[in-house]
């Protein structure tokens, strides 16, 4: 019979896998957060917009530029281009498609529908653009070594430059937000949209920016996550429910629902496996359904248990406010 | 300077205005009363751009603000003081007021528009840090009228601005009225209380069931209790 | 007055009068003659062929040949039938009572898989209770699809407690997420569930009643039992629409403030309707293994929760039999694109972007879906006609008036 246990640099591994992994759901989050706070649309099409970015990526980085300058100027440069990419992107379906169902009568329930449709449709477009199976996209080599390394413990450079820069991210968004002139009219349109114009403002240019942000928002992860895994036309489909399981959690329409709810969500997804290896449950569940081959591969299903027990007792998420940025 | 000719506006397949037909002069105060749902309301957002007529013709100094959006009338001098005073309950006093100056000059002037804010309200000052949501009805309607002066409106429609409020604040209120009455902003005035609507203004409009009954001189309607007791029941 | 005369001016005559008229009226009596014979129909397109062919007719026999390809078979038509009740059970919430719900997946999943394991229990055994098994055993069939209907109405009751805390566009995210638990479970628990692989050998289904054997050696006797439980359920559903319950639905729809306010308990009302929905829709999950023997792992994603979206939205939401027309153009469009259209152009086989595309479209342009639009011409045409009646009735009257004066 194996012997249960897991040692500190095990768990300390999984902690920093959980916060990679939470940075992603962080921007992911915050992006549909801001555009359902201001438009009342929540954006089925956010996970494939994040395949669309790791696409755009991939195009930017492996096909155009690598050959010439190398693999390393190849990423950064599509990690600036593309969010420039998606910016535009989303700013052109905002205008010609979302922007036709303002005035009519269940525009949020036509939000919805569209951005499935979307969602339905750009996975198949890729394909028939980038062919059908997935690309690899390798990990730029000036990131190829270990900040940290103690027996398994093991923080590689990239996943810590993930990190760094989803932080540096939350920052800037902060700082749009509550420091800009812009952000406060995001802000105040969540509270109240028919005020704003009241006042002299454009809203419909600020939507478009806004939905333009969340889009490049979306797509930067995607270009950020490619090189950990594959890119792939199917890559959004799991995280869109993921992201959905960090907005309910955290709360929609504020802005440190998502940065909690991503985060917690992340350790979460990261730590179950774990469970499996404590002495608790080898000893008593070796062999049974819950024994430590199923929480190998729980993590999917504990995190929808976390989402049912949070929407019975807090309906609004953790830090839920109808309609604001507290 | 305000011109509304013969308009007719729609909630879905109910006609709620017709043919509306009213006026207001450059610095003029006029009263607009009627009894609860004649239709006032439903005029000042037609006017602002809120509702869209059906037929009719908005002119503000001989620009067409018919079809026009809330944000393009507003750029025009119109602004709208809405009767549920509908401030930015997120944010400050400060981010209330200066998000109003962005359209103005990107509010790069905004101490000394302040200052003259703060003039007309100094309870605002005080709360100037504070949340929208933790204001008193009394405040957030001084909020309210502040941040429609800073678009720096040549016309405000003001809707019931003394609805609910402590009599305290109903005696500010008339005061900054008639403070930007002297300033030279003209005023379409919606207000249950009919004879501080009567004193502040020069000219009166009745509305009953989404038409104009009668026209004429504020002092005129003060002294006709007949007609009050018609259109207004009081 | 001569009102006699005038009014042979109006009776139907001319083409859409026509039309209406008859799609009104007979509409439904002609589409399940048709859907009755449907079988015959199709085989005996192929006999015709070989008949053709055996008589040295080559030239029709190819015309004819490329005609079937374009005429759907009837394992596509039991396709179509299936997704038809899914579409009117997925109707109740979004037609009926105005929920959205995009995991309607789970029950339709859960239903396929219920009936699959409960065959392979069936054929295996169990030896712990032989009795039940050998009383079963009887009519295997039969007490599956009951299982499978009581499973997912289980499954759609609980997660209908957790998601109606929330309405509107909230409620279409919670049910995605929610439904999403059992795509996930069937990849983990893979000892059961095949994994990602599906469920699969389930040959041999047999009901015990009528002795028959369905599945895919016999296409025509499979349609017929799926039609039968298509029709009674179909029946089942229209009756509860127009039942006094029915009505609630739609008050709750229309303003649920209101109808909280007359005295109905609208989160009951809502529960219910999406416990009802959620179980007929395991019976559409379950009917849908039968011909293939064998639960793809895809009736459990999202994706067919999407399938059924569209195929609502396609024919149209307000509609009862909307969605049996969107069943059929969805599955009929995407046979084309994937074995005719795309012999001549390759990028009809991404017909995931196709569909896509036109549902977007539809939501844009016809939100009423093709069967509502239809209504609503049927609607403005009568309309026009009446008028047109009223205004020539009082012109004759005031004709007739002045003749007499």
């Amino acid at each position: 019979m194996p012997t249960g246990g897991v040692d500190l640099a095990e768990f300390l591994q999984h902690l920093f896998l959980g916060l990679v992994q939470g940075s992603f759901y962080v921007l992911l989050a915050l992006g549909l957060s801001i555009i359902f706070g201001l438009m009342g649309i929540i954006n089925f099409g956010h996970g494939v917009f994040y395949m669309l970015g790791a696409y755009m990526g991939f195009t930017v980085a492996n096909l155009i530029i690598a050959p010439i300058f190398g693999p390393n100027i190849a990423f950064v440069a599509a990690l600036a281009a593309v969010p420039a990419i998606m910016f535009g992107i989303g700013m052109v379906f905002e205008k010609y498609v979302i922007s036709r169902i303002y005035n009519t009568d269940n525009a949020r329930f036509s939000g919805v529908l569209i951005t499935f449709g979307l969602s339905i449709f750009l996975p198949d477009f890729v394909r028939m653009i980038w062919g059908r199976p997935g690309r690899p996209f390798n990990i730029p080599p000036m990131f190829n070594f270990s900040i940290l390394e103690i027996g398994t413990f093991n923080v590689s450079a990239y996943r810590t430059f993930v990190v760094l820069v989803a932080a540096i991210l939350v920052v800037l968004i902060w700082f749009l937000l509550f420091r800009t002139n812009l952000g406060m009219v995001i802000r105040a349109g969540t509270s109240n949209n028919i005020m704003v114009q009241v006042l002299g403002i454009n809203v419909t240019k600020v939507w478009r920016q806004t939905f333009g942000l969340g889009i490049a928002l979306a797509g930067f992860a995607g270009v950020m996550i490619s090189p950990l895994f594959a890119v792939d036309p199917t890559m959004g489909d799991d995280i869109l429910i993921q992201t959905f399981i960090v907005v309910v959690v955290g709360g929609m329409g504020s802005f440190i629902g998502p940065v909690i709810g991503g985060l917690i969500i992340g350790q979460l997804w990261a730590l179950t496996p774990l469970i499996g290896r404590t002495v608790f449950i080898v000893e008593n569940f070796s062999g049974t359904m819950i024994g430590p081959d199923f929480w190998e591969k729980a993590s999917d299903i504990l995190l929808f248990v976390v989402m049912s027990l949070i929407l019975i007792l807090r309906p609004r998420g953790l830090f839920g406010q109808e309609g604001a940025f507290d | 300077m305000l011109q509304v000719e013969n308009i007719n506006t729609f909630y879905d397949l109910s006609h709620v205005l017709h043919d509306v037909s009213l006026t207001v002069a450059e610095g003029e105060a006029v009263a607009f009363l009627g009894r609860n749902g004649a239709g006032k309301t439903t005029t000042l957002k037609t006017i602002m751009g809120l509702l869209t007529p059906r037929g009719g013709k908005i002119t503000m100094n001989g620009t067409d603000l018919t079809e026009a959006q809330a944000h393009t009338v507003s750029l025009n001098g119109i602004t709208l003081v809405p009767e549920d005073r509908q401030i930015f309950t997120n944010l400050t006093v400060f981010e209330n007021l200066k998000i109003s100056r962005l359209p103005v000059d990107g509010a790069k002037h905004l101490d000394d528009h302040l200052d003259w804010i703060f003039s007309l309200f100094p309870r605002l000052k005080e709360r100037i840090n504070n949340k929208g949501n933790q204001l008193s009805g009394g405040e957030q309607q001084m909020l309210t009228m502040a941040r429609g002066l800073g678009t720096e409106p040549r016309l405000m429609l003001v809707d019931e601005p003394t609805e609910g409020l402590m009599p305290a604040y109903v005696e500010t209120i008339h005061n900054v009225l008639v403070e930007i009455q002297k300033k030279g902003i003209a005023l379409l005035l919606v207000e249950q209380n009919f004879r501080m609507a009567l004193t502040i203004s020069k000219r009166a409009y009745l509305i009953e069931k989404g038409v104009i009954r009668w026209e004429g001189a504020s002092s005129d309607l003060l002294e006709d209790q007949e007609t009050r007791m018609r259109y207004l029941g009081v | 007055m001569s009102n006699g005369n005038t009014g042979n001016r109006f009776t139907p005559k001319d083409f859409w009068a026509w039309f209406f008229e008859v799609f009104d009226s007979y509409g439904v009596i002609i589409l399940g003659v048709f859907l009755l014979i449907y079988p015959f129909i199709f085989s005996g397109l192929l006999e015709s062929i070989i008949w053709l062919e055996d008589n040295d007719y080559e030239g029709m026999a190819e015309a004819l040949q490329t005609f079937r390809g374009f005429v759907p078979s009837t394992p596509l038509m039991i396709q179509i039938l299936i997704f038809s009740l899914f579409g009117m059970a997925f109707n109740i919430l979004l037609g009926n009572t105005g929920m959205l719900s995009l995991g309607h997946s789970a029950y339709f999943g859960v239903g396929g898989y219920t009936l699959g394991l409960m065959h392979a229990w069936f054929k295996k055994g169990t030896p712990v209770y032989p009795w039940i098994t050998d009383t079963f055993k009887l009519f295997p069939l039969e007490f599956s699809i009951i299982s499978a209907i009581i499973v997912s109405a289980v499954f759609s009751w609980l997660i209908g407690m957790i998601a109606s805390t929330k309405r509107g566009v909230y409620f279409a995210m919670v049910t995605l997420a929610l439904s999403m638990v059992f795509y996930y479970a069937a990849q983990t628990f893979d000892d059961l569930t095949g994994g990602t692989d599906g469920l699969g050998g389930l040959a041999n289904m047999r009901m015990g009643t009528l002795n028959l054997r369905v599945g895919i050696m016999d296409a025509t006797i499979t349609y017929y039992f799926v039609f039968v439980i298509v029709v009674a359920a179909t029946a089942i559903i229209w009756q509860i629409l127009r039942s006094p319950y029915g009505q609630v639905l739609r008050a709750v729809r229309e303003n649920e403030n209101r109808a909280r306010n007359c005295g109905y308990d609208t989160a009951k009302i809502r529960l219910m309707a999406f416990t009802l929905s959620g179980s007929l829709a395991g019976l559409a999950g379950a009917l849908s293994i039968i011909y293939g023997e064998s639960v793809p792992i895809e009736n459990i994603h999202f994706i067919t929760s999407g399938q059924i979206v569209i195929i609502t939205l396609f024919g149209g939401a307000g509609v009862f039999l909307g969605p049996a027309v969107g069943s059929f153009i969805y599955w009929y469009l995407r046979q084309l694109m994937s074995t005719e259209f795309v012999k001549y152009l390759a990028i009809f086989q991404y017909w995931e972007a196709w569909v896509g595309g036109i549902f977007i479209l539809i939501v844009l342009f016809v939100p009423q879906g093709i069967l509502g639009t239809i209504n609503n011409w049927t609607l403005n045409y009568r309309t026009k006609r009446y008028i047109e009646r009223l205004e020539h009735e009082s012109e004759s009257a005031s004709a007739t008036e002045s003749e007499e004066s």
